[in-house]
């Protein structure tokens, strides 16, 4: 009877330890759950943190480019039509007066369109396709080397943010390409595959390899910058067989 | 008969509640929309009720209709004639609703590996039931405990998956358990089976020799089953799986 009653006892203390189990289980992992959303909430508030920070940064760099092309403009372009028109409009000839009043015209149009570039509201109207024709044609139109793009009409319309982040990014591959790489071409693709729009720059450089981690910060911020905004950088090259970058991001 | 089968259903307060909140289930499901009615979240946990509402008066009617009941146990085997129901619960309840449960869960869970195993376990289950019964180790109108402990094992397992899924899948990272009726169903479903469990397995020593105790079991596992016909009827009545309004989950 005894062993009975001690086996009779087991059961009981089991079915009990085993709801004390399970109680503790289920609240254990409402617990973990809270938890993890706590920390998600803190993850998702910092990458907020460092998205605006790179906004912020990206905006920086844009504007101070900006200013340096409008310097440029005044210097080379602006500053060399007042010049003519001063020394148009103090002849005595009324076709040089008149060539000169031209002048001015164009000047004020100048002046108005540099002035549009002041802020940041030209990204917005911005045709990604028309920025990189325009990055290529600069480059070609230095003589440094020759480009191609290749662009599918993709109807592609990323955010002001996506297109703050890639005119960079692209303008920084390309300032690599021409400073470090010596191509004889250098093509831009713009294309999607699966459920991703890429971008990609290609170039048949010096080359590097890829495989060895790079000691300064360049690519890294390239690929931060790509992941601000849910996009991916992939980076391949090999020495003395150029360098391939793919720029994706999600649709 | 007839008399006699009410009498003996209106003298149990489990079986009474089981038929009310069985039927208010079937009423407030026919109330669902049409799209609602064709997702497994919403017609799995209907055909639970009405499963377990057929096979408890089908019990009680085999304790009742004994010449039925007789008739019913020589088609499934040859064995002599003891009066025993069990052949229901070890089809009904021990199978087919296990089964149901087992897809239930698995429609709750994000992580594909864990469903796939899921749908392992219920492969075992199925398996383990036939194996057990064909080969003779268990019979199919005596208790089977080998088959109980499978079966309330397979639903410790995959509820454990539900809430691994609810701390690790990001699909649950927005959602407040409390208000997530699924975690309240599948919270009943994996205390019933675990306290269960040791009852079943026990089941012969305890329904022999220690009825009280084996009652006790028994009571707990109704009041459990009572509570999720609660939050079934609450999820037809609220038409989604949250308690929050604005919810679309």
């Amino acid at each position: 009877m005894g062993g009975e009653d001690s086996q009779i006892l087991f059961i009981l203390f089991s079915g009990v330890f085993l709801a004390a189990v399970m109680a503790t289980f289920v609240v254990a992992m409402v617990i973990l759950h809270r938890q993890r959303q706590v920390q998600n909430k803190q993850k998702v508030e910092q990458l907020k943190v460092e998205f605006e920070k790179t906004m912020l940064n990206i905006e920086n760099e844009i504007q101070q480019e900006t200013l340096n092309h409008i310097g440029r403009e005044l210097h080379d372009n602006i500053g060399q039509l007042l010049s003519l028109s001063k020394l148009y409009l103090g002849s005595s000839k009324p076709e040089r007066q008149a060539e000169g009043k031209e002048l001015i015209s164009k000047t004020i149009t100048e002046v108005r369109s540099l002035s549009k570039s002041l802020n940041l509201d030209w990204v917005e109207n911005l045709n990604l396709e028309e920025f990189i024709q325009e990055q290529l044609d600069k480059i070609e139109a230095s003589g440094y080397c020759k480009t191609e793009f290749v662009a599918n009409h993709l109807h592609w319309e990323p955010s002001k943010e996506q297109k703050m982040i890639l005119i960079r990014v692209i303008q920084e591959c390309l300032n690599n390409a021409i400073k470090h790489a010596s191509p004889e071409t250098i093509t831009i693709t713009l294309d999607s595959s699966g459920t991703e729009k890429f971008i990609q720059i290609k170039d048949d450089g010096k080359g590097f390899d890829s495989s060895i981690a790079s000691t300064g910060s360049g690519m890294t911020n390239l690929k931060k910058r790509m992941e601000t905004i849910g996009g991916k950088f992939h980076l391949q090259s090999i020495p003395g067989k150029g360098t391939e970058i793919k720029l994706l991001l999600p649709v | 008969m007839i008399q006699a089968l009410w009498e003996r259903i209106l003298s149990n307060y489990y079986l009474v509640s089981t038929v009310i909140l069985g039927l208010t289930g079937v009423i407030l499901f026919i109330f669902l929309p049409r799209q609602k009615k064709a997702k497994p979240q919403f017609y799995l946990p209907f055909l639970i009720l009405v499963l377990v509402v057929f096979y408890e008066i089908l019990a009680v009617n085999m304790i009742v209709n004994k010449p039925l009941n007789e008739r019913i146990h020589y088609l499934l085997t040859s064995d002599p004639y003891k009066g025993w129901n069990s052949w229901v619960f070890n089809i009904f309840n021990y199978l087919l609703s296990k089964i149901l449960f087992l897809l239930l869960i698995r429609v709750n869970l994000k992580n594909p590996t864990r469903r796939k195993i899921v749908h392992f376990l219920i492969g075992i289950l199925i398996l383990g039931g036939i194996v057990l019964t064909i080969s003779g180790i268990e019979k199919i109108h005596e208790p089977q405990p080998i088959f109980y402990f499978i079966s309330n094992i397979t639903l410790i397992i995959a509820s454990g998956f539900f809430f691994m899924d609810l701390i690790s899948e990001d699909y649950f990272l927005s959602l407040n358990p409390v208000q997530f009726l699924p975690f309240w169903y599948i919270s009943l479903i994996l205390f019933q089976s675990a306290l269960t469990l040791l009852a079943d397995v026990a089941f012969e020593y305890l329904a022999f020799n220690r009825v009280d105790i084996y009652f006790l079991f028994n009571y707990t596992s109704m009041i459990l089953y009572f509570l999720l016909s609660i939050v079934f009827n609450t999820l037809f009545y609220l038409g989604r799986n949250n308690f929050l309004k604005n919810s679309e989950i």
